[in-house]
């Protein structure tokens, strides 16, 4: 009897311990999860501007994001969270190579043309337009 | 991609308007000064005679309709908006109804999209059934249209039709 009850016990001890640890395993896998589909979406979306600045011409640019898009699609029901690691950082690895040179920025963004082009005058200083007039 | 270059100098326009304008803004003394130069010869003394009638009227901005007054320059009210036609000073920031369609505009004609599902208040993975994938395309068809750069923290918060309209309107830089 005594026995019995130890080890019914025991094991309510052991299921409340593993109830414990997959709860606190779950928010750990889910805020994982959450992180990897983050570094993925922001992957995608420099290749997709990479891709861009390589195909200028539409057609070609339709093309080369469908496959690229293949290539995410591929990937898309992996379910090991090492697995996906290893994956995204392949992938980035990749992605650093694969980076155009001289890349379309719009132009007053930094790393533009028109940056800084005309920076606001400093306070308290008022532009006279007096041209033609000064005599 | 193409890149968008500032208005190229305007036509030769008739010489004698040419020399009276030496009051304009900043941004198209430039263009003029070339040509005046090469028009210093012209009648000047015609030029000098009219001056100060025609300056009064330059001192106000180009678009004003102030300049149809003076009956002695049709010329030269057209020539006046010619020149700042091809400014791009001071363009009027989008109105929000105006945000609002082309936002729906780019949301609808995105090929994976049921075009009359699409609303202003539409969610692009819970209403339109789209992936995260999907709403990285629209954010970047956005992008495109508004001649946007949004930094890629900002773009991965862009999840429905709503923020993407708070984003463009509230954004100053929105084309």
């Amino acid at each position: 009897m005594q026995s019995c009850s130890d080890s019914d016990r025991r094991k309510e001890e052991r299921e409340r311990e593993r109830e414990a640890m997959s709860i606190a395993g779950a928010a750990g896998y889910l805020t994982r999860r959450a992180a990897q589909k983050e570094r993925v979406r922001i992957l995608y979306r420099r290749a997709l501007k990479d891709t861009l600045n390589w195909a200028v011409h539409r057609h070609l640019f339709y093309q080369d994001a469908s496959e690229l898009r293949e290539k995410f699609e591929a990937n898309k029901h992996v379910e090991d969270l090492d697995a996906i690691d290893r994956l995204i950082d392949d992938a980035e690895a990749q992605f650093v190579k694969f980076q155009h040179p001289d890349p379309y920025i719009v132009p007053w963004a930094p790393g533009g043309s028109k940056f800084t082009r005309n920076p606001p005058p400093p306070e308290g200083i008022e532009i006279v337009y007096n041209y033609g007039k000064e005599e | 991609m193409p890149c968008i270059k500032p208005g190229s100098p305007p036509s030769p326009f008739s010489s004698p308007v040419s020399s009276l304008i030496p009051s304009l803004t900043p941004p198209a003394r430039s263009v003029l000064q070339s040509n005046e130069r090469e028009r210093e010869t012209e009648p000047s003394i015609m030029a000098a005679a009219l001056r100060p009638a025609i300056l009064r009227h330059l001192r106000i901005p180009a678009q004003a309709q102030s300049l149809a007054v003076d009956p002695s320059a049709p010329i030269l009210s057209s020539f006046m908006n010619r020149i700042r036609s091809m400014s791009s000073h001071g363009d009027e920031h989008l109105t929000h109804e105006e945000v609002v369609d082309r936002v729906i505009d780019v949301v609808k004609s995105y090929p994976k999209v049921d075009p009359s599902k699409v609303t202003p208040q539409v969610h692009f993975q819970k209403d339109l059934g789209l992936d995260s994938l999907d709403t990285v395309e629209i954010v970047m068809a956005l992008e495109e249209e508004f001649k946007l750069e949004i930094p890629d923290k900002e773009a991965d918060k862009i999840d429905s039709c709503p923020l993407a309209i708070e984003y463009i309107s509230n954004h100053p830089m929105a084309a």
